[in-house]
């Protein structure tokens, strides 16, 4: 976690990019305990993102997590960006971070890895 | 496994529903009068693959609004989750929305939905084997139990008319143990009409054969091909080659009595190009051959390791208005105690299951309500779906309702 400038950022916070939480931060006050810590970490040829911990509410979509990482790291229409668990397996757009957290999260966080293209596909 | 298991696994692979897809009212202005679609449509497969037929049915492009979000859930989860006790067939609402790309948009969904399953079995392998089976899998494998949910779990009906015929001809299709050979899938086809027959059902046999010779094939040559096949496989089962030229068999077919006793015989098949291809699709439809193709390779994934139980077993489960629930469940307490049913939907749902009998919620694997004293390992290894998921309906128990 060398990269890790920032392990406390509950996002929102900064004006350069808004976080995964954005807009569920808008709609409801959603309770600090329901935030889950995510480490995004880069795989193969994508860019590595100066931020790598997010701390985002539980029932947050993969899809919008993607959605997020694609803007953040400004990629092209065309481009695909890929999320995985374990470097196994992708996980379902509609899946939520609870269920992932609860399963295959550790020492207080779950790690997602990205890429560019199919990794552990 | 034993044979009775393998019973249970064929069991939940027919399962079917029959499902009326109409169009929206507030479409159906807009066109001229459509005529309903009547399906039936595997409970283990996805809405998306049955839009293929639809598509050809309405001659237009649409897609299923109310589904969207959950194109992915096998269709007998949505079932048992929208419309669980309500009257069949099953209503559902097509709207339309032109797309000029729809090929495209269409193609993409379909390779959609294939990632999705794959990454569903890989997961499962991650809880049950730390993805040790799956990882020791070529890609062939992979593609076999794609294209064995794929293509094998539709067939099409108009359910006020047919419904009744087609089920003779399920029944007596799903009784044909059709197997392609996985190495060279056109090269033979095997039937084996073997000692588990019904003697009743034997002259329903006989007549799919000559059904399938007949209606299939084009050629008078291929035609007489086609029935000679038919018939060294049912000599080979103890048949008179004569029976396959009478439509209604009177009398039993032999006088050896194949029935119980007799020995289990296969009959190889020679390829016939344009034939055999036509009867595997015919089959295929009916989800029989594919049942083999399906099975041959999940197997190794369903299997323990070592005899040792799952790691952990794959469930999810779903319940009205909310999203599903995904936890990690043992398959064996750290005492060394089977976990069942009860024990797992008693720690993930403690309000809704308290484990007395007066339960206020009842859970549905496949549509039916299993026992909660059953054993999660054995569900995993039976009742999962295609995906190697257990996918779990919670709903309230009717009486409370009231």
């Amino acid at each position: 976690m060398e990269n890790d400038k920032s392990p406390d950022n509950t996002v929102g916070g900064t004006s350069e990019a808004s976080g995964p939480a954005e807009d569920v931060a808008q709609n409801q006050p959603a309770a600090k305990s329901d935030k889950i810590d995510i480490l995004l970490k880069a795989t193969g040829d994508a860019p590595i993102l100066k931020r790598k911990k997010w701390s985002v509410p539980g029932d947050r979509k993969i899809s919008s997590i993607i959605d997020f990482l694609k803007k953040y790291l400004k990629c092209e229409p065309h481009e695909s960006l890929f999320l995985y668990v374990q470097q196994t397996f992708a996980p379902s757009p509609d899946q939520d971070i609870r269920n992932l957290y609860e399963c295959y999260g550790s020492d207080g966080k779950l790690v997602l890895h990205y890429c560019k293209s199919e990794a552990w596909g | 496994m034993a044979a009775d298991d393998r019973e249970i696994l064929r069991e939940v692979w027919q399962g079917r529903l029959p499902i009326c897809f109409s169009l929206a009212e507030d479409e159906e202005d807009s066109l001229d009068k459509q005529e309903p679609c009547f399906l039936l449509v595997s409970r283990l497969t996805y809405i998306t693959l049955v839009t293929e037929k639809l598509q050809k049915h309405f001659m237009k492009t649409q897609e299923l609004k109310e589904e969207e979000e959950v194109w992915h859930y096998p269709v007998g989860v949505l079932f048992d989750l929208l419309a669980h006790g309500k009257p069949l067939p099953w209503n559902i609402k097509v709207h339309f929305k032109n797309f000029p790309e729809d090929e495209l948009l269409h193609c993409l969904k379909k390779e959609v939905i294939e990632a999705h399953f794959m990454s569903s079995i890989k997961e499962a392998d991650v809880l049950k084997h730390r993805g040790q089976v799956i990882n020791n899998m070529q890609k062939r494998d992979h593609k076999q139990l794609w294209s064995g949910l794929q293509n094998g779990n539709l067939s099409q009906c108009n359910y006020e008319e047919l419904l009744p015929q087609q089920f003779t001809q399920l029944v007596v299709t799903s009784q044909l143990n059709i197997l392609r050979q996985a190495i060279n899938a056109l090269t033979t086809i095997t039937v084996d009409c073997g000692r588990h027959y019904v003697e009743s059902r034997r002259p329903l046999v006989v007549r799919t054969l000559t059904d399938c010779a007949e209606k299939l094939v084009t050629t008078e040559e291929d035609k007489r091909q086609e029935l000679n096949h038919g018939k060294s496989a049912l000599r080979a089962n103890g048949y008179t080659p004569w029976i396959m030229k009478a439509p209604k068999p009177k009398k039993k077919p032999s006088k050896e009595q194949p029935g119980e006793k007799g020995p289990n015989i296969s009959v190889p098949l020679p390829y016939v190009k344009g034939v055999s291809e036509k009867l595997a699709n015919t089959f295929g439809d009916h989800g029989v051959n594919k049942f083999d193709q399906f099975w041959t390779i999940n197997r190794r994934l369903m299997e323990r390791t070592n005899e040792e139980p799952f790691r952990s077993v794959p469930l999810r489960i779903y319940q009205p208005d909310t999203m599903y629930i995904q936890r990690l469940c043992k398959a064996v307490a750290d005492t060394g105690e089977p976990l069942n049913l009860g024990h797992v939907l008693g720690n993930i749902l403690p309000k809704k299951f308290d484990n007395s009998e007066s339960s206020s919620h009842q859970a549905l694997i496949h549509g039916v309500e299993v026992p909660m004293e059953t054993p999660v390992q054995w569900l995993s290894e039976h009742l999962s779906h295609p995906d190697n998921f257990l996918h779990i309906v919670v709903l309230k128990k009717k009486s409370e309702e009231t």
